[in-house]
């Protein structure tokens, strides 16, 4: 077996295990993998209770990455993500101690509970790839991968994520309440958690870098391209929108495009693939506006629809 | 309330410069339609007009203002000044277009600003109309379409403000795309203009040429001769008529095609006398065998003659013919139209003359031209009969006399005496002239015919173009008897002139550069596609259009028909053009390949299955598949392949596949197969 499919294989396998855990989202997961190929950042957003962070856990577990998790709360400080320099007697000199973000895959859980201050130490991070403290900057490790989940914004207690924050994420899913087959199957078994424990590192650090390598050598041809334009401009001339989508979204769009015909063992993306990454791309990016406000998913569905293929 | 409350309206915004792209855009349609009229401006005029427009172009390059009030005021009056001299007042037709053309070009020399530029076009719009007035013929048509696409594509230039992509050199491509797009358009708008031409409410007599200027005759020939007159036609190769023979076309020595008929001389000119009695009165008798029907297109002469082959059995239709000959109608001919004759060349005309009108045809004015006069009493004296004189006077002009199309300038009161006695060398005018003299100075009843000889056989069409350059004069002298008979002196100088048909076998070096070389050919050609021209597209009129439509089994068409007709067709032709033309937009690209894979979709739909307009080929091809089992191999199939050629650019490439698969697609029937076959 060659170093390729050996990297397919085990792709597959980290797929097929998170599945295992979380039932019934097998489209959901698939477009977290294909998020995490495309090299962006993963917003889950949900109530509570759904499985967000159990999918977040078994996606850290699967694939190999050193892990960490910042459960956001609302005293939350920034430092207590990036990390602090303390002084030492005995070198009478600053040390710093790295935070928890410095680790390849990070889970932020409940992100909107923390102030927008330790928020945007977060998504700076994220956008930079980068810490700078103290005068210093330090590289954060690569791959760097943040899987964020949050409540929905109408929940008491929270801070929603300015407009512009939301861009950081390539995508933002959903995960919904299971289907009744699902939620069968997962209340007749054991604690979702405890399966967690025994699941193994299908991928590493080296191969996730390499699929990456590979996501981004996938095809986009003109029509392709003409055909995400006109999403873009679609966007930006629909009367429910006030605000359409940038030029970085729709590069998202292709990195996302890319990844997801990668998955399907395509050398060459299709207008289906950008169909089916663009709600979880482009929805978050989308300012509602006009008369009666509709939801950023309706509008993306919307724009979606509007915009023909050729 | 004060007026002082009142505040000055906002001044307007300021005017939207034309950029020099646009400048120079303009200054082409100008140019353009300004050439429209090349045909009858002056060349002093259209050589100014053009310089005009050269200055303007140059003062662009060198300062974005308009030339200053003190340059303009003064080319304003000295442009009025040239075209008063030039084509003269403005109230005439030649004068007011002359003037319009004038005022478009000073337009542009204080165009500065976009709206400028637009009103310049509007202008323009009419003024290449105007050249119809002129001429209707198929090449300034098709220029005259040009001009207008141009001018549309102007406006479109105009639309855009100049901005730094035109500064930049992306002139070339902004102006090849105002024009793709206006070629489109224009394109569009064909089926509208078949339908207006066809059923647009004819009149009776086409508008053109209806301003009709009698001050500013058409060269060609009139009712008058004088020497020099007509030798200064030979280089005016303008077509006068065409005729198609119903069968064998006559020898080239009967092919005198009958004008004015000039009888009263004053000692300087020949003119038409009073012999306005009818032909039919006249004994006229005729050999049937020689009688040719045959069918005359003749040009806009704006003159009252028709030139029927010598001589006419009656009258063509709006004509009468005089009894001398002479086919005239009531009317100037100012647009060009169709006739119908039948001549005989074997005849007896007038065998029978009364006393007074042969006296007419003697008279001469006392004391012009006394040595002819001398000469021509001798031969009476010596007792030569009738015949004999006409003999002698051939035999001189055949011993000492010769051809030339540039005779010397003759004395006016003495022009027969000097031709005969000093100069001995003449146009036909010459001869015919000389010859009528002698023969009334002898007491031979005669007079002058003036016309067209012979005619270029045009081989491509299989008729006849008769120019002015083959305008002729001849005699014609009364011998008690056998009535009136043609003597064409001219043929005792150079036979090969009425033998041969053309002046440029008689007169090789009177052939000008394109006769007789490699291009004759497509001059012919060319001469059948005007022909073509004039008969079924300028001559379009009530009555045609009547006939064409007779022919759709549409009879007795009233106004009120043609209207609702024009209404119906000429909706469905817009409706057509806009489809056309907005095809193209929406991003409905002209890719085979997409084409192809739309006619796929619709084939599906068919049976129910259509494409959702955001729905990808794999999608689509599983839908349809689901669907349609019994094809659900072939669909999925061309599905992938689409996607494949479309989405990879590596195969998108292979032209080879590419066209394989719009077969594929083409070929594709969703129509489920009769039941019969299949088994």
């Amino acid at each position: 077996m060659s170093s390729e499919n050996a990297e397919l294989h085990a792709l597959e396998l980290a797929m097929t295990q998170v599945n295992r855990i979380v039932l019934g989202k097998k489209e959901q997961i698939r477009l977290c993998f294909a998020c995490l190929l495309a090299g962006g950042h993963l917003l889950i957003e949900d109530v509570p209770g759904v499985g967000k962070t159990t999918l977040a856990h078994a996606i850290a577990a699967s694939s190999g990455l050193s892990y960490q998790r910042i459960q956001f709360t609302s005293d939350l400080l920034p430092s207590d993500i990036l990390g602090v320099s303390i002084f030492e007697r005995e070198s009478a000199s600053f040390r710093f101690h790295p935070g928890p973000i410095f680790a390849q895959l990070i889970l932020a859980d409940e992100i909107n509970r923390a102030t927008p201050k330790t928020q945007s130490a977060l998504l700076e991070a994220m956008a930079e790839l980068q810490v700078t403290g103290d005068g210093e900057t330090r590289a954060l490790p690569k791959p760097f991968f943040v899987i964020a989940t949050q409540n929905p914004v109408d929940m008491a207690g929270t801070f929603a994520l300015p407009d512009s924050q939301l861009d950081r994420f390539l995508m933002r899913l959903s995960l919904g309440y299971p289907d009744a087959e699902a939620e069968r199957a997962m209340l007749g078994s054991s604690d979702r958690r405890a399966l967690l424990d025994g699941l193994g590192a299908q991928l590493d650090a080296a191969r996730i870098q390499s699929l990456r390598q590979r996501v981004q050598a996938v095809a986009a041809s003109p029509a392709l391209i003409d055909y995400v334009q006109r999403l873009l401009a679609a966007s930006r001339s629909h009367p429910g929108i006030r605000a359409g989508l940038s030029p970085r979204a729709g590069l998202a769009l292709l990195a996302a495009a890319r990844a997801v015909a990668f998955l399907s063992a395509r050398a060459h993306a299709l207008p289906e693939d950008v169909q089916q990454v663009f709600v979880g791309v482009a929805a978050h990016r989308l300012v509602p506006g006009g008369e009666s406000p509709r939801s950023r998913d309706e509008l993306a569905e919307l724009v979606l629809k509007s915009v023909r293929v050729d | 309330m004060s007026t002082a409350t009142v505040s000055k309206p906002q001044a307007a915004a300021a005017p939207v410069a034309v950029g020099s792209l646009q400048l120079r855009a303009l200054a082409v349609v100008l140019f353009a339609a300004i050439t429209a009229h090349a045909g009858w401006l002056p060349w002093t005029l259209l050589g100014y007009l053009i310089a005009i427009i050269a200055l303007r172009l140059a003062w662009q390059r060198y300062s974005a203002r308009v030339p200053a009030q003190w340059i303009r005021l003064p080319l304003f009056v000295l442009t009025l000044a040239l075209v008063y001299s030039n084509v003269g007042s403005p109230v005439s037709r030649d004068g007011g277009v002359a003037l319009l053309i004038a005022l478009a070009t000073l337009k542009l020399v204080e165009t500065d600003s976009v709206r400028d530029g637009r009103m310049l076009i509007a202008a323009l719009f009419f003024l290449s109309m105007t050249a119809f007035l002129f001429s209707q013929s198929a090449l300034l048509t098709l220029w005259v379409a040009a001009v207008a696409v141009a001018a549309f594509a102007c406006l479109t230039l105009l639309r855009k403000y100049p901005d730094a992509r035109l500064l930049a050199g992306a002139a070339r491509s902004e102006v090849l795309a105002a024009a793709r797009s206006t070629a489109r358009t224009a394109a569009a708008a064909l089926p509208l203009v078949v339908v207006a031409f066809v059923f647009f409410p004819r009149l009776g007599q086409p508008l053109w040429g209806a301003p009709w200027d009698p001050s500013q005759g058409r060269t060609g020939i009139g009712d008058e001769m004088r020497p020099g007159m007509l030798s200064k036609l030979w280089q005016d190769d303008t077509p006068v008529f065409r005729v198609s023979f119903d069968g064998e076309t006559p020898a080239a020595r009967d092919l005198y095609w009958r004008g004015p008929v000039l009888d009263r001389f004053d000692g300087q000119a020949w003119t038409r006398g009073d012999a306005f009695d009818r032909f039919d009165r006249i004994d006229f008798r005729y050999e049937p065998s020689s009688v040719v029907s045959y069918e005359v297109l003749l040009e806009a002469t704006e003159r009252v003659w028709y030139f029927p082959l010598d001589l006419p059995l009656r009258a063509a239709a709006k004509s009468r013919l005089l009894m001398d000959g002479q086919m005239v109608t009531f009317r100037p001919i100012i647009a060009p139209r169709n006739v119908r004759m039948q001549s005989a060349t074997r005849f007896s005309f007038d065998a029978n003359a009364r006393p007074a009108e042969m006296a007419f045809a003697l008279r001469l004015p006392a004391a012009s031209n006394p040595r002819a006069r001398a000469l021509a009493g001798g031969w009476r004296e010596q007792g030569m009969n009738d015949a004999q004189i006409i003999d002698a006077a051939l035999t001189l002009f055949n011993q000492s006399f010769s051809y030339t199309l540039e005779p010397p300038p003759l004395a006016p009161d003495r022009s027969v005496d000097e031709f005969l006695f000093d100069t001995r060398i003449g146009y036909c005018e010459h001869f015919s002239s000389a010859f009528t003299f002698l023969m009334r100075a002898a007491g031979v009843p005669a007079r002058v015919v003036t016309g067209y000889l012979g005619g270029y056989r045009n081989a491509s069409g299989n008729y006849l173009v008769v120019r002015n350059s083959d305008a002729h004069a001849w005699s014609e002298v009364w011998i008690a008897g056998r009535g009136w008979i043609r003597v064409d002196p001219t043929s005792a100088v150079a036979p090969e002139r009425i033998d041969r048909g053309s002046i440029y076998d008689a007169l090789p070096e009177a052939a000008l550069w394109y006769q007789n070389s490699w291009l004759t050919p497509f001059m012919d050609r060319f001469d059948v596609v005007s022909r073509w021209w004039r008969q079924r597209v300028v001559d379009f009129d009530a009555q045609r259009q009547r006939n064409l439509l007779g022919s759709f089994g549409v009879e007795d068409t009233e106004l009120k028909d043609l209207v609702l007709l024009l209404i119906i067709s000429g909706s469905a032709a817009l409706a057509f053009g806009i489809w056309w033309s907005l095809r193209g937009l929406g991003g409905h690209s002209r890719d085979p390949l997409l084409v192809a894979w739309r006619h796929f979709g619709r084939q599906l739909e068919r049976r129910g299955i259509a494409r959702g307009h955001h729905e990808g080929p794999i999608d689509y091809s599983r839908r349809a598949a689901r669907q349609l089992p019994s094809a659900a191999g072939e669909i999925l199939q061309l599905g992938r392949d689409f996607a494949q050629l479309r989405y990879n650019p590596e195969h998108a490439a292979d032209e080879e596949a590419q066209r394989a698969l719009i077969r594929r697609l083409r070929r594709f029937r969703a129509s489920p197969r009769p039941a019969a076959r299949r088994r």
